[in-house]
């Protein structure tokens, strides 16, 4: 394990409070935005790489299963009226990837809850209703004015990971049809504006097998702009790079075989982390890898963990 | 539960009830109402009741004159239209109905939404879920749509349809459980207010 790596987890694991992840704000030193659904990924990190299990991780698996609502779905950590589709999704993969790891049943069982609910929510034509609304007990959505995570978005094209996990484990054919449905979705309206909903929408492809499409797709909207010094703006003209969203791209490229793409953006992530001791990254950063707040000044789980995962690529 | 029933000539039932309690989720009081394909309209009675603005409107003669007559004998003010819908042109600020979307094939249901979105910037529609193990479709192609065994289709695209008129949907499940039928209710209701 290298170094980045390993300070990275550590930081990973420092910022599961209570059972789910937070964010560290910079500024005030405190911990803030306890995310259910970013505590599913990192339920799905560790079940994948880590030879023992660190007890923060059943802690968090606990503190899930308790939020989870009857019909399946999970609340943001900005409102408890609202359940949401694609943060259930990323739970479901953690939970799916607790019972490939441990077989413990009740892992399963809170997978598939979580599928219940998704599969609920799909439309005929792929898309995802992006929102439970318990007060209306009513699926919900923005079509116009809304953000990604509730308009008919290409971002939900991510929740493929989660299904696909659970066919395999259960051979279920519902949940492969559901996939295919959101390819079909994903196909029409994969937006690569901005990298981190973008990236987000080759991760499903890339898990379904439709890797021409993502390799296609970078080529000819992702590498050009990456600058030499692996600085990739979170969209055109913006000073800022979302830094999940270029590490999530750096592993899209890895993957695709542009590797030589992938350790530019690399190398300037890693600058990103040497500029904060905690071994976590800014959410945002600017091209010299120093902290941009021009959004805000938070380090998040969701970034550092996608540089965990690159990182290991590169083991 | 039936509540208001000595009060209501209608039958009031747990699908009546169901219904009532999503339209009142959405509407107003200053708010001008129109239920389209009402039938004997014995949901915009109560709503009238209640001192709603509300306007019913049927291709039917028979069943807008009696409508009236009844709202008439207890003194419950409202408008009567005897006319097809797709002729109609006022403008409303909700309008809402119920199983009429299903008796639509495809085009014709984007037909009617589209129609209907252009007389309000919210349309709410009740439908059974016609996939429901339980739905047996009606299948008469001569019967007017909506009344009786008329013929019905799958309600699969009504919210991929309403995606293309208004700016935010609900799209909600009224359980078979709840009403005592064996199909679930689906509603939709859209918004670019």
């Amino acid at each position: 394990m290298t170094e980045p790596l390993e300070k990275a987890e550590n930081f990973l694991l420092t910022c599961i409070r209570k059972g789910l992840a937070h964010s560290f704000d910079t500024v005030t030193g405190k911990w803030v935005k306890p995310y259910p659904e970013v505590t599913g990924y990192l339920l799905s990190y560790f079940a994948k790489n880590a030879p023992d299990a660190p007890m923060e991780i059943f802690a968090a698996a606990k503190k899930l299963a308790g939020m989870q609502h009857p019909s399946g779905g999970f609340p943001s950590f900005f409102r408890h009226d609202i359940l949401y589709t694609f943060d259930t999704a990323q739970i479901l993969h953690g939970f799916a990837s607790l019972y490939k790891w441990t077989k413990e049943n009740r892992f399963l069982e809170r997978a598939q809850k979580c599928a219940d609910f998704i599969l609920d929510m799909q439309l005929v034509n792929g898309a995802l209703f992006p929102m439970f609304d318990l007060v209306k007990n009513a699926k919900y959505v923005e079509i116009k004015g809304g953000t990604w995570g509730t308009t008919f978005s290409f971002i939900q094209v991510k929740n493929i990971e989660g299904l696909c996990l659970l066919q395999e484990l259960t051979g279920d054919d519902r949940y492969k049809q559901a996939s295919e449905k959101l390819v079909g979705f994903g196909k029409k309206n994969c937006d690569l504006t901005y990298t981190h909903p973008g990236a987000y929408c080759l991760e499903g492809m890339w898990a379904i097998g439709e890797h021409e499409f993502v390799a296609k797709k970078l080529k000819e909207q992702v590498i050009g702009r990456i600058e030499k010094n692996g600085f990739l703006p979170y969209g055109k003209d913006l000073s800022y790079s979302y830094v999940s969203g270029s590490v999530q791209m750096a592993i899209l490229l890895f993957k695709t075989g542009f590797k030589e793409q992938a350790t530019l953006i690399r190398e300037w992530v890693k600058k990103v982390q040497s500029n904060h001791e905690s071994g976590g990254l800014f959410q945002y950063a600017n091209k010299e890898g120093q902290l941009d707040s021009t959004v805000h000044s938070e380090i998040n789980s969701w970034g550092t963990k996608y540089f965990c995962e690159l990182e290991r690529l590169f083991l | 539960m039936i509540r208001f029933f000595s009060r209501n000539p209608y039958e009031w039932t747990k699908v009546s009830d169901e219904f009532f309690k999503v339209i009142f989720g959405f509407i107003q009081k200053n708010m001008k109402i129109l239920e389209m394909g009402s039938s004997t309209g014995h949901i915009s009675f109560k709503l009238a009741q209640k001192g709603f603005d509300v306007t019913l409107l049927d291709i039917r003669r028979d069943v807008i004159s009696t409508a009236r007559e009844i709202f008439k004998n207890h003194e419950v003010a409202a408008e009567f239209i005897k006319e097809d819908i797709f002729k109609h042109r006022a403008k409303y600020d909700i309008i809402w109905n119920s199983g009429l979307v299903q008796c639509f094939d495809t085009p014709g249901k984007m037909r009617l939404i589209s129609h209907a979105a252009g007389l309000s910037k919210r349309l709410l529609l009740f439908y059974p879920d016609t996939d429901s193990a339980g739905k047996k479709l009606g299948q008469n192609r001569e019967q007017t749509p909506g009344v009786g065994d008329a013929k019905e289709y799958s309600v699969k695209e009504a919210p991929v349809i309403f995606a293309d008129y208004f700016d935010r949907i609900h799209h909600g499940r009224i359980p078979g459980r709840k009403t005592d039928m064996p199909f679930d209710m689906l509603w939709v209701f859209g918004d670019r207010s």
